[in-house]
């Protein structure tokens, strides 16, 4: 068991990523299995032309993108989370995602971090605009996990 | 097929749709393969989407269900009301207020409160929320999305 990302250690200014991937047949099929939506847009045809991901799919990438950054993000809590939906991500679009962490915070004594990150595709275009912020799962009781206390 | 019109009135009441978080609905979000390539729950296990023993080593009295997930349903909510106008052109903008448990209910409503000119297209924002069957608010939040 790795340990899990510690508040203390993230910084204000930090850039996460950059996160490349493709929108393959198999994460798209995956996704809609996983939220149980087989919309024909998804699965067969858009007016976009082709397949496209769920519009969602990449604002789960923070989760990659703190990874890559340091260490899983396990027991984190989701405090709020936007996104603006610029334009479809095609099948067989190649996606890049980058983001940054723009603010940390306590709050009612609970403590915040702000993560904004950006999912272009092959061509520059931009895909999603997204925030999510997230409390550290310490201010909740203090986090164990295989004895390591966070 | 989408149901908001350039001229919808402020206060319309969009189609709620309801559904049940299981125990298997949150496990299979949350062992998900990620574009980086690790199913997430055995990378990562235990988590508080599928370990109810790390669920409860932070308070929470069993798993819960990624913020992301919901987030999705969201999403499909809003997508079939603004079809095109909000796979391009949405937002969606949400707190998660109170935790969301397996086993419970979940209805999506949303009310519209703005109509906005946007270019030649119309911006339609909604208040939207996913309340329990309780009746409780879990997820408060606005969403918009484009009428062209």
């Amino acid at each position: 068991m790795e340990k899990e990302l510690r508040w203390d250690d993230i910084e204000v200014g930090e850039e996460v990523g950059p996160l490349e991937y493709e929108i393959s047949e198999e994460l798209i099929d995956k996704f809609a299995k996983a939220i149980d939506d087989y919309d024909d847009w998804y699965m067969k045809d858009s007016p976009f032309g082709g397949r496209i991901a769920h519009p969602t799919f990449s604002a789960t990438d923070y989760v990659d993108l703190m990874f890559l950054k340091r260490t899983p993000i396990m027991s984190w809590v989701h405090a709020k989370q936007s996104i603006e939906l610029i334009n479809p991500a095609k099948l067989g679009s190649k996606v890049t995602v980058t983001g940054k962490i723009v603010d940390k915070y306590i709050k009612r004594g609970r403590k915040y971090i702000e993560l904004v990150y950006v999912a272009i595709d092959q061509d520059g275009q931009e895909i999603t605009r997204n925030k999510y912020i997230s409390m550290a799962p310490q201010q909740l009781r203090g986090l164990k996990t295989n004895g390591t206390s966070n | 097929m989408a149901l908001a019109t350039r001229d919808i009135k402020v206060g319309y009441e969009v189609t709620p749709i309801t559904l049940t978080i299981s125990r298997q609905k949150i496990k299979l979000f949350s062992t998900r393969t990620t574009p980086r390539g690790d199913p997430l729950g055995e990378k990562w296990a235990p988590n508080i989407h599928i370990s109810e023993e790390m669920a409860k080593s932070i308070g929470f009295p069993d798993t819960v269900p990624e913020g992301l997930q919901m987030f999705a349903y969201m999403s499909k909510f809003m997508a079939s009301f603004f079809g095109e106008g909000w796979v391009r052109g949405g937002k969606l903008s949400t707190n998660f207020i109170r935790l969301i448990m397996p086993g419970d209910t979940i209805t999506i409503k949303g009310v519209v409160k703005e109509r906005t000119p946007e270019d030649s297209a119309i911006r339609i924002t909604l208040e939207v929320w996913c309340e329990n069957q309780r009746g409780e608010k879990a997820i408060v939040g606005v969403a918009s999305g484009l009428v062209r």
